[in-house]
């Protein structure tokens, strides 16, 4: 009988048929188990447009040149819960500049500001060899996510690998468009730290990381391959991110930032630093270095990308002035 | 407008069950414009009446009943463009669509394990038709298959999250 419901489901949505209209209100009318089939039908659609809802969330907090990257560091105060509020806000302000003939002028008054490095875990990889824990970690100050391996180089120098695409459940039929490796951060002791100062300060974290690439047998199936720095801030305990991954990040995030590099194989390594504002609220920071092969493909051996030398730096600055002049 | 008795406690309800709301509506009018237009007319009126809700109540049974009243208005308001169920369809379908949409929560978190087995192609489907809106005929168009491949490929898929779903919900009860 779903099979049914589901076809004159179909017929009446895609084709407007109305003997398909009138044969379903007939089957509801005269069929309990029908009215039960189709009750459950629409919730899991409802459902499913949910579901795939969140997930294009992920993919556009995942999709390179977002405003984070190119401008200066997102207000994480417009929040991640709202994206088509902050596009059509863009896009009224676009609209209102253009008509107004308004130009922005930002005028610095030449800020003083502070620099403080917060704890990264192993941001250099010294501290040991071997593969990374799979999997989104649930306790600070360690690293894990998708395969991948740090690795002792001919100088000495220890490095990450990233090695496979894959996904943070680690279900292996799960999107794998992503070679991910992630930390948490405390924010406890910078709040602790710079709480009591003037509140005409802000603070922006920088996430930087060096990144390499060598040539590697898969180089011709991943054309935009590209390496990413991220980094997410939100209120939420530990436990709680890796647990509700990826709805989390629409349901708890308040900042976000991200700067993406595409190096071909055997260029110079570049370093490359995402930024963002620190909102008030923000207790953690889940903090990302990647290599996204930007196809929702199955997974994909790298083998050769390599990240080294992450680092967490949080600045404070008084809060910019700024002149609109006409 | 009357203020809320509790402001903060409605608010909070109302984000916590505004997903199932949303799906109450959408199972009654099995439209996603037509939910979505009355899903904003039922906020509005849930605020509106805010005052009438015991906090110390449940809160999703006595929005179902806003909804539902809501629902009713928006099918006689638009009786001259035929909605897919008719008005006794809706109302003999009450009790079912409010069972359902209750276990709103625990069917979304099943669907997204049953998600996990399908492949590529099934997600890339299903994204193209629920999130991009195409019609199964611009999906077709686009992949070079026939209409009718595209539609018996559809049906698998949702007959297969059904019954995922379904055994999940067993399996949890």
């Amino acid at each position: 009988m779903e099979e049914q419901i589901l076809n004159l489901l179909q017929k009446v949505r895609d084709e407007g048929d109305e003997a398909a209209r009138t044969e379903l209100n007939e089957l509801l009318r005269k069929q309990p188990e029908a009215r039960t089939i189709m009750a459950m039908t629409l919730v899991d659609e409802q459902a499913l447009v949910s579901h795939l809802r969140d997930e294009s969330i992920v993919s556009i907090l995942d999709a390179e040149g977002e405003v984070a990257t190119s401008g200066p560091p997102m207000r994480p105060a417009m929040g991640l819960l709202a994206w088509p509020q902050q596009i059509a806000v863009a896009l009224v302000a676009g609209v209102i500049v253009g008509l107004l003939g308004v130009g922005v002028v930002w005028a610095v008054n030449s800020p003083k500001s502070q620099a403080r490095a917060l704890h990264v875990a192993n941001g250099d990889f010294e501290a040991f060899s071997g593969p990374v824990e799979i999997g989104l970690p649930s306790h600070f100050g360690r690293w894990g996510g998708n395969p991948a391996e740090v690795i002792e180089e001919a100088d000495g120098n220890r490095i990450l690998r990233l090695l496979k695409t894959g996904n943070v459940s680690g279900d292996p039929d799960d999107f794998a468009s992503n070679c991910s490796v992630f930390q948490l951060v405390d924010l406890s002791s910078l709040r602790q730290h710079w709480e009591s100062t003037d509140p005409q300060t802000q603070v922006t974290l920088n996430l930087s990381a060096r990144f390499r690439r060598e040539s590697a047998p898969t180089d011709a199936e991943l054309p935009k391959l590209a390496g990413s720095c991220r980094i997410y801030l939100f209120n939420a305990e530990p436990e709680a991110i890796g647990e509700g991954w990826p709805r989390v990040v629409n349901e708890d995030g308040v900042g976000y930032g991200k700067k993406v590099i595409k190096l071909a194989p055997g260029e110079e390594p570049a370093t490359i630093t995402a930024s963002c504002l620190l909102e008030t609220d923000a207790t953690v920071a889940l903090i990302v270095v990647a290599a996204s092969t930007k196809s929702r493909a199955a997974p994909i051996e790298l083998g050769g990308y390599f990240v080294d030398d992450v680092q967490l730096t949080a600045i404070r600055q008084p809060t910019l002035p700024v002149h609109f002049v006409k | 407008m009357p203020p809320p008795q509790d402001e903060t406690r409605f608010i909070e309800a109302l984000t916590r069950h505004q997903p199932a709301l949303e799906a109450f509506c959408h199972a009654n009018l099995a439209d996603r414009e037509d939910a979505r237009e009355v899903m904003q007319a039922t906020c509005v009126k849930l605020w509106q009446k805010a005052a009438d809700w015991n906090p110390d109540t449940e809160f999703l049974p006595w929005a179902f009943t806003v909804a539902r009243f809501t629902i009713l208005s928006h099918y006689r308001d638009r009786k001259r463009d035929r909605l897919i169920f008719d008005e006794d369809v809706i109302l003999a379908m009450a009790d079912e669509i409010e069972e359902a949409a209750t276990a709103f929560d625990d069917r979304r978190e099943a669907l997204a394990k049953c998600m996990r087995k399908l492949d590529q192609k099934q997600r890339a489907l299903l994204h193209d038709h629920y999130t991009v809106s195409q019609s199964l005929w611009e999906i077709a168009e686009a992949s070079g298959r026939s209409l009718s491949a595209v539609k018996m490929t559809l049906l698998r898929i949702r007959q297969q999250l059904s019954a995922c779903i379904e055994l999940k919900m067993r399996t949890n009860r």
